[in-house]
């Protein structure tokens, strides 16, 4: 499996949902323990639904695709939709067939960091 | 010739193209290390010290043959060898069963920032415990140990617990005047050999230290096994942390039981005895190659190695930047690369490195990184490898660099 074929590298050079914004209501910062990586997360949620979405961090390229992924799912989703999105919606989204198990962790952290920022507990 | 060794890896047979740098996690095993292992379980198969008949007795003789190689290997005794899981076992044994009953509030132990965790976390564990606080020799520009840190502070220090060479940098400091000071100062020391013990000659009469650890594991043997050396006028102040069989001569209901000696008394259990076997087999494969050949080999490819990096403007080399007392241990980052996509991207061109923090995590924080990739050679590697190995990092910097 070549995991950095063009078009995810093409993501991690010019991800979604980088960037800043004032306007928000909910926030949460997580780390992937095994490596360092963190990612910070702001949402502006309105009547139930993710109206806006920004991250802001540094991480590997798995990192960055995977929160790219994951702010493409969740914005204008609802927080029910959001409580059960996981890896396999983010492998989807990315058109991966599979990852190593060593590198889940840093695929699903834009996942995982919205989910706290939400108060949704993981799946 | 070095084709020749290769082939003596069945590991190549499976993967022909697998070029193979991770030899500072553990190193591949030769076939007549596997096969000794597979012969013990074929041929012999008894316990050891236990049965009067013809095959325990074989046991017996194959597994203290083992303790007398390894002795040898480092030019102890064989009872001043104590069979373990690995080197964190036997850093674990001395820090409890000698230094928890001597350390005391506000003593210290010294180090260096370089140590693998396993040479900083049982000492850590107890200096909590007791009050007691650490000196780290910290780094010199040059990415070196700062040496003489430790030789000004062997006074002040209880215990002094230093490794032999890094497993972050290769750095091999020098140590024999060091650990000769503390022996006048009857400082207690102990050696971490567990990067060093594969890729050069050891001796515990030159560099006189109190206690020495290495893994069977890196040293092209078995896993599971390890050896601690103890200087046999340390043995009596160490206490075993297991108790039950191979360690006792005589037990009475309600009586106090005779304990056997030294190495015997800190085994409880029935050892590693075809890790042990396998332990000593790997020696044998070591000397039948020769430190000469081993060095030689591998202070080219060090060198070789070394070359190439320093001339790719992205590599930002962890560590001392000459050939000069150190192993074939390369860590590195390129800047807007991520040590693990990295690591993942020469993973594709079945390139085995390691990437993060390399169980040393103090370290790789001292030279101001988050983690890095690894690339650590040994005797079986060649370099034509280096070569693929550095046309495959060109090509992650000219795709992976953002």
């Amino acid at each position: 499996m070549n995991l950095y074929r063009e078009k995810i590298l093409e993501i991690y050079k010019n991800p979604q949902h980088f960037d800043e914004i004032d306007d928000f209501n909910f926030q949460a910062e997580k780390e992937n323990l095994f490596c360092g990586d963190r990612l910070k997360v702001k949402i502006k949620l309105k009547e139930n639904l993710i109206e806006k979405i920004a991250f802001s961090g540094e991480g590997c390229v798995l990192t960055i695709v995977g929160a790219s992924a994951a702010g493409d799912l969740a914005k204008g989703s609802n927080l029910e939709r959001i409580k059960k999105l996981s890896l396999k919606d983010i492998l989807k989204k990315l058109g991966l067939e599979e990852i190593l198990p060593s590198r889940e962790k840093c695929l699903t952290l834009g996942l995982s960091v919205i989910k706290e920022a939400l108060h949704l507990k993981e799946n | 010739m070095k084709e020749n060794i290769r082939s003596q890896f069945p590991i190549f047979k499976n993967h022909p193209h697998l070029i193979y740098f991770d030899s500072a996690a553990t190193t591949l095993k030769p076939r007549r290390v596997i096969r000794a292992i597979v012969n013990y379980y074929e041929k012999l198969g008894a316990n050891v010290h236990r049965g009067i008949y013809q095959l325990a007795e074989k046991s017996t003789i194959a597994f203290e043959e083992a303790r007398q190689e390894i002795a040898s290997f480092i030019n102890a005794s064989p009872q001043e060898i104590i069979f373990v899981r690995n080197t964190s076992e036997a850093i674990n044994l001395v820090v409890l069963g000698f230094l928890e009953k001597r350390l005391k509030r506000g003593d210290l132990i010294l180090s260096s920032i370089l140590e693998h965790h396993s040479n900083y976390l049982p000492y850590w564990q107890l200096a909590k415990k007791k009050g007691a606080s650490f000196l780290y020799a910290p780094l010199k520009e040059n990415g070196r140990l700062d040496l003489e840190f430790l030789e000004k502070n062997l006074q002040k220090a209880s215990f002094l617990a230093i490794t032999a060479a890094s497993n972050l940098t290769g750095e091999v400091p020098f140590l024999e005047e060091i650990i000769q000071k503390a022996n006048k100062l009857s400082l207690p020391t102990l050696l971490d050999a567990a990067q060093a013990a594969a890729h050069l000659p050891l001796d515990v009469k030159k560099l006189p230290v109190d206690f020495l650890a290495f893994s069977g594991h890196k040293v092209y043997g078995p896993t599971g096994i390890g050896i601690l050396y103890v200087r046999k006028e340390k043995q009596k102040e160490l206490s075993p942390l297991f108790f039950g069989g191979e360690m006792v001569i005589t037990v009475r209901k309600n009586n106090q039981p005779v304990y056997n000696q030294p190495p015997y008394y800190f085994e409880a259990g029935t050892p590693a005895i075809a890790e042990a076997i396998g332990l000593s087999e790997a020696i044998k494969f070591i000397k039948d190659l020769g430190w000469r050949t081993i060095i030689d080999h591998e202070q080219k490819l060090s060198q070789y190695m070394l070359e190439k990096l320093l001339s790719l403007k992205e590599v930002k080399l962890i560590g001392p930047k000459t050939n000069d007392s150190r192993l074939a241990i390369f860590s590195f980052v390129i800047e807007g690369i991520h040590p693990h996509d990295l690591a993942q991207f020469l993973d594709q061109y079945e390139i085995a490195v390691r990437a993060g923090q390399v169980c040393a995590a103090p370290a790789v924080h001292a030279f101001g990184r988050e983690a890095v990739v690894r690339a650590s050679l040994a005797i079986y590697n060649q370099k034509t490898e280096i070569d693929k190995f550095i046309m495959v990092l060109k090509e992650a910097i000219n795709f992976l660099k953002r």
